[in-house]
């Protein structure tokens, strides 16, 4: 399991996804997108709320409206029935010309008066407007509104709406309104009933035009049988097609839900006063969640919208955030092929900032330490070349073998043999097979074969001795830094010096340091020539090459084994010279090293 | 030391060697940020677009369905009252109608193509082309084109009352070649039969049993016994055939009730013809009109015969619920109407439209009720809602 994790983690850490870019970009699009879906399911809740709230609230104002409206029409229409039954039958009767032009105007004006009817208590016809035949097959006694006018007289009673047949003419659907009146005709008390027909299509039109959302719709009862008055799909109903809860209607007050074909209905009830109707309206309570719905979609649009800005911003974000550190990475890369000129713009967050600094300081050392390297290397093959050159000298060789010549003349055979013998171990030693590493007995050999030349040439003027300890022997040296310095004491110590010349070299150790002596009885040197040896230019070049040689010495041995290693002299006028030279002690070389320097 | 210095060396030896590589790798770190860049672009392409679909599921759901009502214009109140069923169902199915006049207005008197209020079918006669009646091929041709005018207009769905079997084929060939799902727009046959394949649903009463209603009905008015003529049955139009077959089929049961004569008419006019040379010619007990001119013109020679005084004892049975008629059955001229409710065929025709096209299942026949309606209850409550459905 945890080697699972581990495995997972690495992967992870080896992809794209642990990049401070992808860090960024995901973790802000995810905390943005938490947040926003926090306050999008809160503000969903209280839209929809709101929303179903006000839906409720819609619904109720409409069929307030629709009562009100209703109400409005009743109201106006008894009053109408009163002006006509107050008007025109002032005197108890309805008779003249007079009143028969009140009502004609009265009808012409008002649409939705369909007729005005005076009947007796029996159903015969004493006088209408517009004035017409009663059909026979009416059966005027047999109709509700005539009555309830006999039933409960000097009330006005609205009938439901039905349709009229007294007349020819197109069946209209009508209310009729009615009351029992009591006249007085010739003197006599008489029982007639007043009968207002109105066209339904006013109330019916009021209904009509109500809409509650898409589908919903007011229908209306009769408070009390509970018969329907209007419903937009009466025709239904009539068919079984459809039903409505009018019992629930009936009773219930202010709002209550039901369900009908499967579908939550919120039902608003309103009673109209003077009448004795109950206004119901119907609001489809899917028709409120498709607020909810919309709300879902807006918010669902709104988050995927801001998903993508956030995106959009974290990408540019990170992207110009981790840009400089990508940049430093290319230049490090670059560095680690081997271009070191690069130099990254200090610019960016402050800590990028810092870290280009650093990163250029420490390219330039590179830079800088590169070069001396560079130089050191090529110093150290001109060196030993300088130091091979002056090896083959041929002032030395010409000397040598002009001594030689010499002596072939003289017919010093034995001489002859063992200068030329130690010539030829010298120029071996000196070659060494291209090595820049020898022991200390074949430098140490190389020397003495110098020295033997040496004096064979300057006819025994001086004599030398050498002297090394036996551990020291097969100690390491740097080639060819013996010679030079015997050179030195031959040429400006002993030459010129009137004395037999004597050179002691010796090799000891001394702590962790390998030294060779060099001692002379010459000339010596004041301090300012002692000086000048070992700081004049290496580059300037006299005449006999002397003194840059010793100055080579120095340098070679401070380039190979660093600045704690050289020569030291000490010298005083015609007393003679030393020169130490200091070197590491090193055993045999390894194997290795011997094959690299190849 | 001495190591040191030959690593030293080593490292320049492999320097020299990798700055030749250096620019090859160069060129290969350019592109990869470019590559990156693309690949962020083509997923933002990829969010906007799933934004763009989200949008598109979280509309409301494309515009509701389309349906075409293709009237017989104008006239009847039949024709109105199916107009007003498929409104309402129309409405409560959230789906949009509208009405295609098969004929323009200005033919105010065309005869209607519901048998109830038609002019016999495929019986056109030349002079009623006078009085501004279409001849059938051009009725045809113009449901036809109205049709089509429907489908121009995006019609997912097609109710239709249908002139002739012949109109029908050619509406569905019609409504079959324009979709292009290849499985046809659903048509729906309202109030009529035709024996056309590939009707999604058929809205109408049963005929058969409509006529033994009115045979029932007319045994009751005349005690089971007496003479019985038909007026304006029609050998080609299967609705009337069914009346007339249901008609005999009932009255087959009353050995006392004799199925004299048919009189085949098609007009109020020749019907009122019909009817008086068959009352002229021989004793007649009961009319039974099978389609509303005939009840019309049935109604109009007993009432010349009252007014003559020459006796009123014949009694009619007859279908539909047009105005007149109702006149006539208030007056007691008709004694019984069987009536249909135009609403409902309209309603249902919808629904069945609206199912059809959420492929939920469709009855292929919807048997509308009828009712029989007599001059005693027609002002009963329910009666009058049923045959007076609009409020003018």
């Amino acid at each position: 399991m945890r080697a699972l994790w581990l495995r997972l983690r690495s992967r992870l850490r080896s992809s794209k996804v642990s990049s401070i870019r992808f860090i960024i970009t995901w973790s802000f699009s995810v905390f943005i997108v938490l947040v926003m879906t926090i306050m999008a399911m809160l503000l969903h809740d209280k839209f929809t709320q709101a929303a179903e709230r006000s839906a409720e609230l819609t619904t109720r104002q409409i069929v307030d409206q629709v009562s009100y409206n209703l109400e409005d029409y009743v109201r106006s229409m008894s009053h109408l029935y009163r002006a006509i039954e107050e008007h025109m039958l002032r005197d108890g009767t309805w008779e003249g010309d007079q009143v028969d032009k009140q009502l004609d105007t009265l009808l012409s004006s008002r649409e939705d008066i369909i007729s005005i009817t005076l009947l007796d208590s029996t159903g015969h016809l004493l006088k209408n407007r517009p004035s017409a035949e009663l059909k026979p097959s009416a059966h005027v006694t047999q109709q509700g509104w005539f009555q309830s006018a006999l039933r409960v007289p000097d009330h006005l009673s609205f009938s439901l709406p039905h349709i009229q047949n007294m007349y020819t003419g197109p069946y209209k659907w009508v209310v009729s309104m009615s009351k029992g009146i009591t006249i007085r005709q010739n003197g006599q008390d008489r029982k007639v009933i007043l009968l207002v027909d109105i066209n339904f299509k006013q109330m019916d039109e009021l209904s009509r035009r109500v809409s509650l959302g898409q589908r919903g719709y007011v229908y209306i009862i009769d408070e009390s049988a509970g018969n329907i008055v209007y419903h937009p799909q009466q025709q239904l109903m009539y068919m079984g097609l459809k039903s409505e809860n009018i019992e629930q209607a009936l009773v219930a007050t202010g709002s209550y839900e039901d369900e009908a074909d499967g579908q939550k209905r919120l039902n608003t009830v309103k009673s109209v006063a003077n009448i004795g109707w109950k206004i119901v309206g119907v609001a489809y309570l899917d028709e409120i969640m498709t607020t909810r719905q919309e709300v879902n979609g807006y918010l669902i649009r709104v988050l995927l919208v801001v998903l993508v800005l956030v995106i959009l911003v974290s990408l540019f974000l990170s992207s110009s955030l981790t840009r400089p550190i990508r940049r430093m990475e290319r230049k490090m890369k670059a560095v680690e092929r081997g271009d070191f000129n690069v130099e990254l713009p200090i610019e960016g967050p402050l800590e990028v900032e810092r870290l280009s600094r650093r990163f250029n300081l420490m390219v330039y050392k590179i830079r800088t330490l590169m070069s001396e390297i560079i130089h050191e290397q090529e110093q150290k093959r001109r060196l030993e070349l300088e130091a091979l050159q002056a090896q083959i000298n041929p002032h030395f060789l010409y000397n040598t073998l002009n001594s030689v010549v010499r002596m072939v003349g003289m017919s010093r055979n034995e001489e002859v043999i063992t200068m030329i013998t130690s010539l030829s171990r010298l120029f071996r030693i000196s070659l060494s097979q291209g090595k820049t590493i020898i022991t200390v007995r074949e430098e140490l050999e190389h020397a003495h074969h110098y020295l033997t030349i040496q004096q064979m040439r300057f006819k025994r003027k001086f004599d030398f001795s050498m002297n090394a300890d036996e551990d020291t022997l097969d100690c390491l040296t740097l080639k060819l830094v013996l010679q030079p310095l015997i050179e030195n004491a031959i040429v400006h110590g002993i030459e010129y010096h009137m004395d037999e010349g004597c050179i002691e070299i010796r090799v000891y150790r001394e702590d962790d340091k390998l030294v060779f002596r060099i001692t002379d009885n010459g000339v010596g040197m004041t301090e300012e020539q002692m000086s000048k040896l070992l700081t004049g230019s290496p580059i300037e070049k006299s005449g006999a090459g002397s003194g840059v040689a010793v100055r080579n010495v120095h340098d070679r041995i401070q380039l190979y084994y660093g600045e704690a290693y050289g020569l030291e002299f000490d010298s005083e006028l015609e007393e003679g010279t030393t020169v130490w030279i200091r070197i590491p002690i090193q055993g045999e070389r390894e194997e290795d090293d011997v094959h690299e320097v190849k | 030391m001495k190591s040191n210095k030959i690593n030293r060396t080593d490292w320049i030896g492999h320097l020299v060697m990798n700055i030749k590589m250096g620019t090859r790798l160069e060129v290969i770190r350019v592109r990869v940020p470019i590559l990156r860049y693309m690949g962020i672009t083509a997923a933002i392409c990829c969010l906007l677009l799933c934004m763009a679909c989200g949008m598109n599921n979280t509309q409301p759901i494309g515009s509701p369905p389309r349906i075409a009502l293709i009237t017989p214009a104008g006239t009847g109140e039949l024709a109105e009252a199916i107009r007003l069923g498929a409104e309402a169902a129309a409405k409560e199915a959230g789906a949009e109608l509208i009405t295609v006049e098969a004929f323009p207005s200005e033919g105010l008197t065309y005869a209607p193509s519901n048998p109830d209020f038609t002019a016999g079918q495929g019986k056109v006669k030349q002079e009623h082309l006078q009085n501004g009646i279409y001849p059938l091929s051009e009725r045809e041709q113009a449901q036809v084109d109205a049709v089509s005018l429907a489908l121009e207009q995006g019609a997912a769905a097609l109710l239709i009352d249908p002139l002739s079997g012949k109109a029908l084929s050619d509406i569905i060939q019609k409504a079959q070649a324009k979709d292009v799902n290849g499985g046809g727009f659903p048509v729906i046959l309202l109030n009529d039969e035709f024996p056309v394949k590939g009707i999604t649903s058929v809205i109408s009463m049963d005929n058969v049993d409509a006529g033994r209603q009115a045979g029932q009905a007319m045994a009751v008015l005349l005690g089971g016994q007496g003479s019985v003529a038909l007026l304006g049955p029609d050998p080609v139009n299967p609705v009337l055939i069914n009346r007339e077959q249901g008609v005999v089929e009932s009255l087959a049961q009353y050995p006392d009730i004799h199925v004299k004569t048919q009189a085949v008419c098609s007009t109020r006019d020749s019907c009122w013809q019909a009817a008086k040379q068959l009352l002229d010619q021989q004793q007649v007990d009961g009319l039974i009109a099978l389609q509303e001119p005939a009840s019309l013109g049935a109604a109009d020679e007993l009432n010349r015969r009252t007014s003559e005084n020459r006796g009123n004892k014949v009694k009619i049975v007859g279908f539909g619920s047009e105005q007149q008629q109702l006149e006539q059955l208030q007056e007691g001229r008709i004694q019984h109407l069987i009536v249909q409710n135009g609403f409902s065929a309209g309603y249902l025709g919808v629904n069945q439209a609206v199912a059809r096209l959420n492929n939920q299942l469709v009855q292929a026949r919807v048997t509308l009720e009828t009712k029989l309606v007599s001059t005693d209850n027609m002002f009963w409550m329910d009666n009058q809602k049923l045959l007076f459905p609009f409020v003018q």
